[in-house]
This record gives structure tokens, sequence and C-alpha cells, in this order.
């Protein structure tokens, strides 16, 4: 009898033991095929010189030739980078501005609320492909819309997307036209979240306006606006549709941004182990701007929890 | 548990191992036996409607259906490459532009007719009706790959009209274009007119413009041993007259146009001349969206040294893993056929060059008459794995000199520079 219990007890203690395993199998294996898999491949692959359009020259190992191609190349990927960093630091920025200062602006009561904030969510819904083709039609020099605009205030026709001054600066406005609402939604969201006997008790000790945002609603709001900022830095940094749709790079390379000539290395010019570097550098480089903002998130966790 | 876990992740390797894609044989050249279907992809939209048409009546006449894929000149290239890697047979028949000629057969990617042709099992096709450039950019020493239906240059169009009221003739020199450009350009009895205009967004559509002028100022790109020339005195002269003419005679957005942007433009009337590929001139005569119906002319592009415009030519080659390749080689010759060449002229927006059909067109076609006066000089760029890497360097250094970003010389030096850098990668330069 006593053999039996124990029988019984490894049963249950063994059961126990592989039913979690069993539970998260299918997901650890979904993630080992779609995340770790290529994930590892593209880094070995990186070591390797293999052109797609030429399968007759096979793979060969070329050690780390392709970072040194990569990361002395002058005439492409320094000015990406630049690129890049410009279009990332102004649109994070602006989208979480304008988004904060849309969302602030909206949590109050008023008529028409609720077809107000549709109408302010409507970017978000659209496909980035129609979207980056109807910017372009409308910053088109001969037919485009805002320069008819523009010519009803008395200016002259721009060549916005053929100018290295301003063609960065229009893919910009797509981008955060597009992107704004949702920064808008999340902290909206945030701000109906806190609650409002916090308020109360504030306006009662005298805070208002200025204070009762920088002092109340920012610190409670922090973590989801630290999450946001974290999605459209990572967003921003890969941005290709956009570039692809208006100004395929150009003019003169003032729009190539780092997602552009990781499509370009790869996928027009086939080369395999420079798209894999720079694959893994634009991982690498978003990982790293985006642990302060990560680290932020996980101490003022940690701060709640205590 | 551990080792049920290791258990399982060797099995899956293993497995996954087992069912990687190992080398495949083609389809056997010779199985005659009848397909239920034949496929094609094509460059969207040129060449789909004429292969289309002529579907309808290849399975009429066979009771083979005939499944077109039209793709997007942008994505054609990567999709047809994975398809061909990948080796699954998708398309039996694949058209390819001239460029991608020694990449495709290099890689072994598609057949050699003429083993099909002189194959006494199969129908014969005479392929000395074709000039002799354009079926020589798909071969090599010992075959040919493609049949050419769509062989042509970049010409000239302009507005016949407007020449005819000044009393202008169609250049025959840059200098005499650039002289009719400056007449039109800011004219005020014509104020919405830029005297011309082309395709100078940077990447292929910059690249390809400026070849018929590095061309016909008597530079090149490579000399025999593959070292870049093309920021020589000449290539630096015609940048500059390109950019020139962008800059001074093209309205300001012109260096973000691609085929598009630049054709709407004369479409609208907004241009005096426009250096062009022949296929836009369907979009010309459109009444539905063209404010210039019957008002466009078609010229050879000027000179300079030489008349030199670039060659553009499209054709169908047989995939080396198609299963079906007689039935497409069939496909392949009765749309080739003299007959159906006639069809799929200009109405389905292609631009044929079987000599003995285009002799006959040119008697009424001002067009064909400039694109034949062209093909006295014409060529295109070599078609080596690397070309899509170079093009892209060649764009940003035109783009480059258009923008004013660098001058023409340092635009090309910078250019030559990375451009000897992908030969010598590739193998094409030995020191």
């Amino acid at each position: 009898m006593v053999v039996e219990e124990d029988d019984a007890v490894r049963g249950t203690r063994r059961q126990r033991r592989v039913t979690p395993y069993l539970m998260l199998a299918p997901l650890l294996l979904g993630l080992f095929l779609l995340v770790y898999y290529p994930l590892f491949a593209t880094i070995r692959l990186s070591f390797y010189r293999y052109a797609w359009n030429k399968p007759q020259a096979g793979m060969k190992y070329v050690g780390l030739t392709n970072y040194k191609r990569i990361f002395t190349d002058r005439q492409e990927f320094w000015p990406s980078m630049k690129n890049t960093g410009k279009f990332t630091a102004i649109s994070t920025s602006l989208c979480i501005l304008i988004g904060l200062g849309l969302a602030v602006f909206v949590d109050r009561e008023f008529r028409g609320k609720t077809v107000y904030v549709s109408l302010l969510l409507l970017p978000t819904m659209i496909a980035p492909v129609v979207s980056g083709l109807t910017w372009k039609f409308m910053f088109d020099g001969l037919f485009g819309a805002v320069n008819y605009f523009i010519g009803l205030f008395g200016m002259e026709p721009i060549a916005w997307l053929s100018s290295k001054k301003t063609a960065l600066g229009c893919v910009l406005v797509a981008d955060i036209w597009q992107y704004s609402p949702f920064v808008f939604l999340v902290m909206l969201a945030s701000l109906q979240a806190i609650p409002i006997d916090l308020f109360e008790a504030a306006k009662i000790d005298g805070a208002s306006g200025w204070r009762l945002f920088t002092r109340l609603k920012l610190p409670m709001i922090l973590p989801q606006l630290l999450l946001v900022g974290v999605i459209r830095l990572m967003d921003t940094f890969r941005i290709f549709d956009l570039i692809y749709l208006m100004t395929n790079g150009g003019p003169a390379g003032s729009t190539q941004t780092i997602g552009f000539l990781t499509y370009q290395r790869t996928f027009r010019h086939f080369k395999m182990g420079e798209g894999a570097v720079l694959a893994f550098f634009t991982l690498v480089a978003v990982l790293v701007m985006s642990w302060y903002f990560i680290k932020a998130l996980l101490e003022n966790a940690r701060g709640l929890a205590r | 548990m551990k080792k049920l876990l290791i258990v399982m992740v060797v099995l899956f390797f293993a497995s996954s191992i087992a069912f990687a894609a190992g080398d495949k044989e083609g389809g056997k050249k010779g199985a005659a036996e009848k397909p239920e279907k034949i496929t094609i992809v094509v460059y969207e939209p040129t060449e789909a409607k004429g292969m289309e048409e002529f579907g309808k009546i290849f399975t009429e006449k066979y009771g083979i259906e005939v499944e077109v894929f039209s793709i997007p000149w942008a994505n054609l290239h990567e999709k047809i490459i994975a398809d061909l890697t990948a080796q699954t047979g998708t398309y039996d028949l694949i058209a390819i532009p001239g460029l991608w000629s020694l990449e495709f057969i290099y890689a072994d990617y598609i057949e050699p007719l003429d083993e099909y042709w002189t194959n006494p099992d199969l129908p014969s096709f005479d392929i000395e009706d074709y000039p002799e450039s354009i079926v020589n950019l798909v071969a090599d020493d010992e075959h040919v790959y493609w049949i050419p239906h769509h062989g042509t240059t970049q010409i000239l169009f302009y507005r016949k009209d407007l020449f005819e009221k000044e009393g202008f003739s169609p250049p025959e020199t840059y200098e005499g274009m650039f002289e009719i450009a400056e007449f039109f350009t800011d004219n005020p009895d014509y104020p919405e007119v830029y005297g011309f205009g082309t395709t100078a967004r940077q990447g292929e559509w910059a690249s390809s413009t400026w070849c018929t002028w590095i061309w016909s100022w008597g530079g090149d790109f490579f000399d025999e041993n593959w070292y870049p020339i093309f920021n020589d005195a000449k290539g630096v002269a015609s940048l500059e007259a390109y950019a020139e003419a962008v800059n001074r005679f093209a309205p300001s957005d012109a260096p973000n146009w691609g085929n598009e942007e630049a054709g709407a433009a004369m479409q609208q009337g907004r241009l005096a001349m426009l250096q062009m590929w022949p296929q836009l001139a369907a979009a010309m005569e459109d009444p539905s969206q063209s404010k210039v119906v019957g008002k466009v002319g078609y010229a050879p592009m000027p000179k300079k040294e030489l008349r030199f415009p670039r060659l553009g030519s499209w054709g169908l080659t047989i995939s080396k893993y198609s299963e079906n390749k007689d039935w497409a080689y069939r496909y392949l010759v009765e749309f080739n056929s003299a007959e159906n060449v006639k069809n799929i002229h200009r109405p389905a927006g292609m631009v044929v060059c079987r000599l003995s059909v285009v002799n006959e067109l040119a008697q009424d076609d001002e067009l064909v008459q400039a694109v034949l006066e062209s093909f006295e000089h014409t060529k295109e760029r070599p078609g080596i794995p690397e070309i899509g890497q170079i093009i892209d360097v060649w764009g940003l250094a035109v783009s480059r000199a258009v923008t004013g970003d660098a001058s023409a010389q340092v635009a090309l030096n910078d250019a030559a520079d990375k451009i000897e850098e992908i030969l010598r990668d590739g193998g094409y330069i030995k020191d």
C-alpha cells in the first residue's frame, strides 16, 4: 500500500514538472522558428559573402570583411546613419509632443468629443503605402495640393521632394502625421486612467494647470510615455516604406536611411552578407538606444512595486 | 526532462536537413506531354496586356491555360530571383530585360533557345529577323537565350504643334535642343511650358537617361579591363550638360522624376520636349488622360559626337526549372510570329523589333522611324550580376551633380572609386 502511494505521488510530481513545459512548447517552438533561428542565421550570414543572384559563386566565409566594408563606407553608410539619426530624433520627439499635447487637450468633456477623437485617429487607420503615395502626390511640384495652398498666399511653388533642403522634411511630415495619433491614443488612455480623487486632492491643496500636469499627470503617465517613446524610436530608426515611395533615397542621398540601405543592399544588389550586417547593426542600434527607456521603465515599475 | 528537450531539438534539426531543398533537376527538355497550364512572369503593365491577349488565342488553339503574372518593375527582379533560387519552377517563361542577361546566363537560370529551334521535333524560328545588337544582349559565344519581343531606344518626344508654330524642326544636335528648350522656358507666350524634361530621380532613372548623354559625348563606363572611365573629361562634360538641361529647362521637381512623373508632365502639356521611352507614346494619345492628343511628335535623340541612345529591350526566356519547356517554347515562337508581333505593337504598349514587321510599320509610324534611326548606334549597360549596385552608384552621382551637392567631377570620381571596389570584389578587375 505504501508502495502504491509512492507511485501515485511520483506520478503527480512528474506530471507537475512536465506540464508547464508542454504548455509552453508551442510558443517556444514558434519563438525559435520565427525569431531566434532567423536571428542567428542572419548573424551567421553576415560573415559570408553570398550573392543571391550569383549561385554559381556559392557562399564563402569572409570573416569580418562585410563589417569592415559597411562601416568604412563613407558614401552610403555614414550619410545614411546621419539621415537616420536626424529622422529618428525629430520624428520621435515631435510625435510624442504632438500626441501628448493633443491628449492633454482632449482629456476633458466637450461636445463632439467622440467625433473629434475618431477624426484624430484616422491617419493611423490608413495603410502606410497609401499614406506615402498620397503625400507624394500632395508634395508634387507641378500638381501637388501643398503648392496649391501656398500659392493662395502668394508664395512660389516649391520642389519639395526634389530639394535636398526639404525632401527629408517632407518624409518627416508624412511620418509624424501618420503616427502621432497612435501616441495620442495611448496617452489619452493613460490620462483617463488616472484616478479622479488624486486630482481633487491636488486641487484642494491649491495645485492647478501646469503644476497639476507636471507634478501629477506626467509622473503617472511616465511608464506609458516611455513605452511609446521606445516604440517610436524603433519604428523611426527602421524607416523604409515612406522613403521607398516618396524619394527612393534621393535627391543626392538626402533621404537615404539605414532601413532603405538595408533593403537596397539585400533586394536590389542581392548582397546578402552585407544586408545581414546592416540588419544586425539595426537590431543592436535599436537595442542600445532603447536601453535607457527600458531601464527607466523597469526602475519605475520597481518603484511602484515597493 | 532535459533529455527529452535535447532529443526534440535534435529531431527537429535532423528533419529540417532531411526536408531541405536540394538541387533539383529541371524538367527535361523534350518532355512533350501537354500541360494543363503554362505560366509567364512579366513586367507590369506594358507586357501583360499583350501576353494575356495572345494567351487566349493559345488556349483556344491548344487547350492549355496561360497564366500571366504581372509584377511592377520595382519588385520584378527580386521575385524572379527568389523563384529561381528556390528552383520551384513557378514560372515557365520569364520576361527579362537585356540588363539582366549575363546574370541569368552565368547562373544557368535560362535555357539556350537555339537548341530548341534547331530541334526537328519543335517549330523553327527565324532569329535572323531581329537586330543583332538586341539578340546578342542575351547570348554568349555559343547560344542565344531569348527572343526579344520589345526592343527600342530612348527617343525625343516633342510638341509638334508648338514646333510648327515657331518654325522649329526636331533638333539634330544637343546644341540645337538647348536653343529650342531655352526658347520655350520662361517664355511669356508659353507660361506653363518648360523646354525639356527627363527622368532624373536618384537610382535607375537618373542612371538610365544619363547613359544616352555620356555615350553621345563619346564617353563610356569601363575600359576593356573593367576600369571605370566615366569620370574622364567626356563623362564629366556629358554630366554637366545633363545637369544644366535639368536645372535650366525642366520644372524644379524634375530631380525627383521617374517615368510616371515625366510622362504626366508631357501629357499635361507642360513640356516642349521629353527624353523618354517610346512605350509611353500610348499615354500621350489617350484622350481620357492626355491634353496633348495628336500634338506629340517623335524623333531620335540628338547627337553630340554621335547619336547614341540607350537600348532597352525585353524578351521571353524559358526557365531552367520549368516542367513544360517544349510547350513554353511553342508559346514563345507563336507569340513572336510575324503576325502576332503586329498585334502587340503599340496598342498593347510594346515597341516590337522584328525587322520585317518594323520596316513595314515604319512606313506610317513616325515613332517606329525614330527608333529605327536610333538603332545605328545603341547599346545597353553590361548585364553583369553587380549591375544593380553599380546603377545605384551612378544614379547617386547623377543626382548629386543635378542638385549641386557636388560638382560633376567630384560626384563621378566618388562613384568611380566605389564601382572599382565593387568590380574588384566581383573578380572583374585583376591587378
